[in-house]
């Protein structure tokens, strides 16, 4: 038999007369209601209750109620604005570091303060950055042979390179400096002298293939000013140091393409060395 | 201006309200126009009949609305929560009167509205319903509540269940039992209402 709740009653009385009830759902009913008469006048009141049009019998506010709301939703949307402005300024009955303006004009005055600071120790950064590169130039153009402070292990001879002019160094171009060629002299030095640290492209060319290749390469890469050569063999470093020159992108040279990609790692401890095989090196500096 | 009424016309009560909380004036309205007149005739019924409370209380109901939109919770049925707050400022008056003194009062009101130019079939209608608010008014405040609900606002057993935050079972089960009891005041009407009974079952 299915369990019925007193809450399914009202469904019962709405959808079925006493007569039209199952077997079951009678004897359910029967157990909240007296008897037949008392069923069938509850579904009558329920049924009348339920039929009656309930949203005529709705009434109406008065309309001034309406315009009472309207008002006061205006002067909400007001007022806190207005409550906001006056704190900003001076509202005597505050404290004067509890005034709102006060505070902000404090918490302004810090963000500004904060990024100047940082600016300025970020330009400061750049630069020692600059003064750095321009400095390890320099002592690269002393480590040059004459220069040289430290004995060649090799005692071979060292060939003169071409100057580099970087007078006009100091007073930086706006487009990036270009590595343009490292061209290895490979004819005097030894293999096991060869620094492993040092990215050597062309390694096992000939001089006349490399020559060859840098003719073209020349000729196809725009036309670029001369630089003149100073002596930028480093020799004097005492520290390990890691210089990365990284060249902006040639449109069309495939020299300037590996220079790219170069890392030179200059150490103290193979300085000797390295000496020598900087030496054989000719680094080329174009400025675009 | 058309335009922006259709707009908030067909817009959910729930955006509306989401719309109130940005202070959008017209969002307001069409809220209010809305539900000004269910629930001024809510409170006008709820408190003993009386235009003047039903005013403050619409009045004051709808300025909750302005000060403290945040309160509603997008998640929720709209029109639950403005019931659920309507049958919390009902309650609250309760606790500070007693009920059986203005029952008295609102049964001499309704008695004198009754007797004018009608036909007897009507003044025994009429006489009906007068006799059904009186015996509503000695009914406790939570079966009046729940008949009011379902009969008058006509909300599901699920919306009153919410409202008055009790399980859907015990709705219907006082439901019944307020029946129940209104029954046993008003079997002196059961012809009458058979013949309405009737005569709707045989129209429709």
């Amino acid at each position: 038999m299915k369990k019925y709740d007193p809450e399914d009653i009202e469904y019962l009385m709405i959808h079925k007369q006493f007569h039209e009830l199952y077997p079951e759902e009678k004897e359910f009913v029967l157990q909240h209601v007296e008897g037949v008469e008392e069923y069938e006048s509850m579904r009558k009141m329920l049924l009348e209750l339920k039929n009656s049009s309930i949203q005529d019998d709705w009434l109406t506010p008065d309309a001034s109620l309406k315009k009472a709301l309207m008002a006061e939703f205006a002067k909400e949307r007001k007022g806190r604005f207005s409550i906001w402005l006056n704190s900003l300024f001076a509202m005597p009955e505050r404290p004067f570091y509890r005034q709102t303006g006060v505070q902000w004009s404090f918490g302004l005055v810090v963000i500004a303060l904060g990024t100047f600071i940082f600016l300025q120790q970020s330009s400061d950064v750049k630069v020692l950055a600059e003064n750095n590169v321009s400095s390890q130039e320099a002592s690269n153009a002393e480590a040059r042979p004459g220069n040289s402070t430290q004995p060649n292990s090799s005692n071979q001879a060292i060939p003169s390179k071409p100057e580099v002019d970087l007078s006009g160094m100091d007073k930086l171009p706006q487009a990036p400096v270009v590595l343009a060629q490292v061209q290895p002299v490979m004819n005097n030095v030894p293999q096991e002298d060869v620094g492993p640290k040092v990215q050597n492209y062309k390694s096992d060319a000939s001089e006349e293939s490399i020559a060859e290749s840098d003719a073209v390469d020349m000729a196809m890469a725009p036309p670029a000013p001369e630089v003149k050569q100073t002596e930028l063999e480093k020799d004097a470093v005492t520290n390990n140091t890691a210089t990365t020159l990284s060249a902006g992108a040639s449109t069309t040279s495939q020299n300037i393409k590996f220079i790219q990609d170069a890392t030179i790692f200059i150490s103290s401890a193979e300085s000797a060395q390295m000496t020598n095989y900087a030496e054989l090196l000719e680094i080329t500096f174009t400025a675009r | 201006m058309a335009k922006s009424n259709s707009k908030y016309q067909s817009t959910p009560d729930e955006q509306l309200m989401l719309l109130v909380a940005s202070k959008d004036s017209k969002a307001f309205e069409e809220l209010y126009d809305r539900y000004n007149r269910q629930m001024y005739t809510y409170f006008h019924r709820m408190l003993w009949k009386d235009k003047e409370k039903a005013h403050d209380f619409t009045q004051e109901l709808f300025t909750k609305l302005i000060h403290k939109p945040e309160l509603f919770n997008a998640e929720r049925n709209f029109k639950t929560w403005l019931y659920s707050i309507a049958h919390n400022m009902c309650k609250n008056e309760y606790a500070k009167h007693e009920v059986r003194q203005h029952a008295h009062s609102e049964i001499k009101y309704t008695q004198e509205q009754s007797h004018d130019g009608q036909t007897s079939r009507q003044m025994d209608k009429n006489a009906f319903y007068t006799e059904l608010e009186v015996a509503l008014a000695e009914l406790d405040e939570v079966k009046r509540t729940t008949f009011e609900l379902r009969f008058k606002q006509e909300m599901s057993i699920q919306e009153i269940s919410e409202i008055m935050e009790c399980s859907e079972g015990t709705v219907k089960s006082r439901l019944f039992y307020t029946l129940k009891q209104l029954n046993g005041r008003l079997k002196v009407y059961e012809g009458i209402l058979g013949f309405f009974i009737l005569l709707i079952d045989r129209l429709s």
